[in-house]
């Protein structure tokens, strides 16, 4: 029995030594900037609300960063754009005016509760709303099955915003402000977290403890981020040849094509709606958009009965807009506007071209 | 509440544990009892309180006709007591029919007459299968007047423990009970405790980090792919087949190991099922305690193997489609039975006339025979299940990794193509490594139950159950059910 109990005193001691150590280990590395306690996200922020070009940024969270830009903001914004991925792109100087205030807060796999979080994000902060919203809007934002979860890392602002949709109370409000998010501690004993924390650990001792870079320029082989948040992709993406861009379309539309599986209905609808119509009641400018696909992947997918509501989507978005007289540019398929493939860099993610041919259209494209 | 949860590891099960052997400890049995049924309540009722009502009324309608049964010792009373044990199993029946058969079956009648009978969309009762069969078993033996036990209380224990509540074993009153009653089991046992725990972290790391991880090429291959390459479809069926093996083999650790720290020993449901060299090899290594259930309740009853060879045949087919059915209301589980069942007659027939294979050759078949036939246990739908098999044994969508081009360029010319060859499945070159270690842990390893049969407190087993415990600890964050609860 005494052999019994000296395995289990050992073996319980070497399990809370481990977990320990690791916890520690997650605490202070901290990749994502989960516990502000690795202050270079932090700083990344304040870096780029000063005026200077960051490079040199990976493997971080994308929403948190957010969540920092706006509290570091140094101007009001006047115009910000949300979406995903597919407007990172996106830069002011393609459809604005030098003087107005602009920032382009796109995150990877936006989805509906990212627009209303960053939204929240800036009631809940700052106290108002930018007065023009550019929402680019992904098919995949009415599918209930499109696997976006990311968008959980910003769930105070989301909740918060969503009791402001829904006109609650002040205390509720309170309540959120003052809450203890408990899936934030949970990331300490969560493994994608820690191996996260040990490539971060990596990268830092390869780079001189630096995860970041002030650069002067763009014309350098790294991932950017310009002080309007639009990104530059590193060479091999930015200058990528046409012939590669044509494989990964090709694979892209033949796979499960991104966060459109089991599209069988158009949901958020309601909360889409009352989002916008929140967004009216105080008066904001709001301007719709669609990006295009890549041809060579639109001309696969769209046959395909699943993805049926892609077009279903677009349909529903337009026929919205006109009912409620707000703007929308752009369309899914690419061939409304005559983009070839060598305009994108994949199978959905567009070159500079397509963004500037979209946002200056003066008139509807049928 | 899930075994592989925060709330179930570092609350529910210390508190359970340490109240009731402070129950016991201050001799208060009865007490420790109705802690261990009230706790197991609530442990059934974290997930859906709405199905408390359902399981109650279970007990309740099988613990008076079972004791019923058990005191009608007076031969003139034997048709009576007949007429009751068989109005219980119908009962028993329906009540499981009801939940889980109704839509299916007003599906075919819809189907087979054009009407629209609109479905009732019922929510499966957590666990009623199990507990169904389970007190099935208990009627059965009480008529036969092997039990002798007439409390309630420790009926409840019997129904209620919660390791094995919900998908199984599948236990015997006479095995559990003179378990609780042994005074010994009443006591901290340090070595039941070592045990338990060592093979609760194999049985937890083999869910969390072996199931799961095959569980995304799985879903992905099964539900969501278009289209699969030959590799991408041999994976997915390959996938499926290890993961369930790892989820449901893993509960069962799970379960044997939590029931250890109480002092009760679960029946082995395991015994490397993928190791056998045919059919019926397999089913004595696989869920063998519901084999054992279909055995002793179907199998022998419709007569077994002692009215000749037919009968035998025809005994087997239908033992094998109602455990196809079992598992769920779809012509898929019940084709899955029937496959079964055929191989089984198959393998009699073979058997009878002396042939035999080479053992590599004979596990090869049988093997794929399983691979295959979990096919249709998995698919959503035929489409699915055609999908994924048919890929397999076609040779005119093979795509193979790029780094193989420059090597084997010649095989062009043969229509295979050199590219993504896991993209469907959302896999890279780690799903090959896996499904290596896969192969390697279910054919050269001891299982579970042979590591726990030769346990000692040393530095090797302490070595594997911190490294899995840790490494599990960290994989818990997410919420991942186990395949069978759906059952």
């Amino acid at each position: 029995m005494m052999k019994h109990i000296k395995w289990l005193k050992y073996s319980f001691s070497l399990i809370i030594i481990i977990i320990f150590i690791v916890t520690i280990f997650n605490y202070k590395i901290d990749s994502l900037g989960i516990f502000k306690n690795s202050n270079y996200l932090s700083n990344a922020a304040k870096t780029l609300t000063n005026g200077e070009i960051i490079a040199g940024l990976k493997n971080y969270d994308e929403r948190l960063f957010q969540e920092l830009i706006i509290k570091n903001l140094q101007v009001k914004n006047d115009v910000i754009a949300i979406g995903s991925s597919r407007i990172m792109q996106l830069r002011k100087q393609f459809f604005l005016d030098e003087k107005i205030n602009f920032f382009n807060h796109s995150v990877s796999g936006g989805s509906l509760e990212d627009y209303i979080a960053i939204v929240g994000v800036y009631e809940f902060i700052h106290g108002y709303i930018p007065s023009t919203i550019i929402l680019s809007i992904d098919p995949w934002v009415f599918n209930k099955y499109n696997g976006q979860t990311r968008w959980k890392t910003l769930m105070k602002y989301y909740n918060y915003e969503i009791e402001k949709i829904y006109n609650k109370e002040q205390d509720k409000l309170d309540n959120i402000k003052n809450g203890i998010d408990i899936s934030k501690w949970k990331q300490l004993f969560n493994y994608d977290y820690t191996i996260s924390n040990i490539k971060f650990f990596k990268l830092l001792s390869e780079n001189d403890n630096k995860a970041f870079y002030v650069t002067k320029t763009i014309n350098i082989d790294d991932s950017i981020k310009e002080i309007d948040g639009s990104i530059h992709y590193p060479y091999s993406i930015r200058y990528i040849k046409n012939d590669k861009v044509q494989e990964l379309a090709k694979t892209f539309s033949k796979g499960n094509v991104y966060s459109l599986t089991k599209y069988t209905t158009l949901s958020n609808i309601e909360l889409f709606e009352d989002f916008i119509k929140y967004l009216k009641s105080k008066e904001i400018n709001i301007l719709l958009v669609l990006f295009p696909y890549n041809p060579v992947a639109y001309d696969i997918f769209i046959k395909n009965e699943k993805y049926k509501h892609v077009t279903i989507a677009e349909k529903y978005l337009k026929d919205f807009s006109i009912q409620n007289s707000i703007q929308l540019k752009g369309s899914y398929n690419p061939h409304k506007y005559g983009f070839e493939s060598k305009d994108f860099f994949d199978g959905m993610h567009s070159k500079d071209g397509v963004y500037e041919k979209i946002m200056n259209q003066k008139e509807e494209v049928k | 509440m899930l075994f592989n949860s925060y709330e179930f590891i570092f609350v529910y099960l210390p508190i359970t544990f340490f109240i009731y052997f402070y129950l016991n400890h201050k001799k208060l049995t009865e007490g420790s009892k109705g802690f261990l049924v009230v706790s197991s309540l609530f442990f059934y009722s974290w997930w859906n309180i709405s199905y408390l009502p359902i399981i109650l009324l279970s007990m309740f309608f099988n613990y008076t006709i079972g004791s019923y049964l058990s005191k009608c010792t007076d031969a003139n009373k034997y048709i009576f007591s007949k007429l009751i044990l068989i109005f219980g199993i119908v009962a028993n029946i329906l009540l499981l029919g009801y939940f889980k058969y109704t839509d299916f079956f007003i599906e075919n009648i819809n189907l087979v007459f054009d009407s629209d009978i609109g479905l009732l969309h019922l929510v499966l009762p957590l666990a009623i299968s199990f507990f169904t069969f389970q007190q099935i078993a208990f009627l059965v033996d009480s008529y036969k007047q092997e039990i002798k036990e007439y409390s309630f209380l420790n009926y409840a224990v019997f129904v209620t423990f919660f390791p094995q509540l919900i998908a199984g074993p599948i236990v015997h009153h006479k095995e559990m009970m003179p378990q609780f009653a042994n005074i010994r089991s009443k006591v901290i046992n340090y070595k039941n405790i070592s045990m338990g725990l060592f093979i609760f972290s194999i049985g937890l790391f083999k869910k969390v980090v072996i199931a799961d991880t095959f569980a995304v090429w799985a879903t992905t291959g099964f539900d969501t792919a278009t289209t699969l390459n030959l590799f991408e479809a041999w994976a997915t069926s390959l996938s499926y087949t290890f993961q369930l093996y790892f989820d449901f083999s893993g509960y069962t650790d799970m379960a044997i190991g939590l029931a250890l720290l109480f002092n009760i020993k679960l029946p082995i449901n395991f015994n490397s099922p993928y190791k056998s060299i045919n059919i019926q090899d397999f089913w004595r290594r696989w869920h063998i305690t519901l084999s054992r259930f279909l055995r002793d309740y179907i199998y022998i009853p419709l007569g077994g193997n002692r009215k000749g060879n037919i009968r035998t045949y025809y005994n087997l087919m239908a033992t094998f489609i109602l455990g196809g059915i079992w598992h769920g209301a779809g012509w898929n589980f019940l084709f899955w039975g029937f496959l079964h069942g055929l191989a089984l007659v198959v393998y009699k027939v073979w058997s009878s006339y002396g042939f035999k294979l080479w053992t590599w050759l004979s596990w090869l078949i049988t093997f794929n025979f399983i691979n295959i036939t979990w096919i249709f246990f998995r698919a959503q739908n035929w489409d699915d299940a055609m999908k994924v098999l048919g890929s397999m044994f076609s040779l005119n969508n093979i795509v193979l990794p790029k780094f193989l081009a420059s090597k084997l360029s010649f095989l062009e010319k043969y229509n295979v193509e050199f590219g993504e060859f896991t993209v469907n499945i959302r896999g890279d070159m780690s799903i090959v490594i896996w499904l290596f270690v896969g192969f390697v842990l279910i054919l050269l390893f001891k299982n579970s139950m042979e590591k726990l049969k030769s346990f000692k407190p040393n530095i090797i087993n302490s070595f594997l159950f911190v490294f899995t415990f840790t490494i599990s600890f960290y994989k818990l964050s997410g919420y991942s059910e186990f395949l069978y609860f759906r059952f």
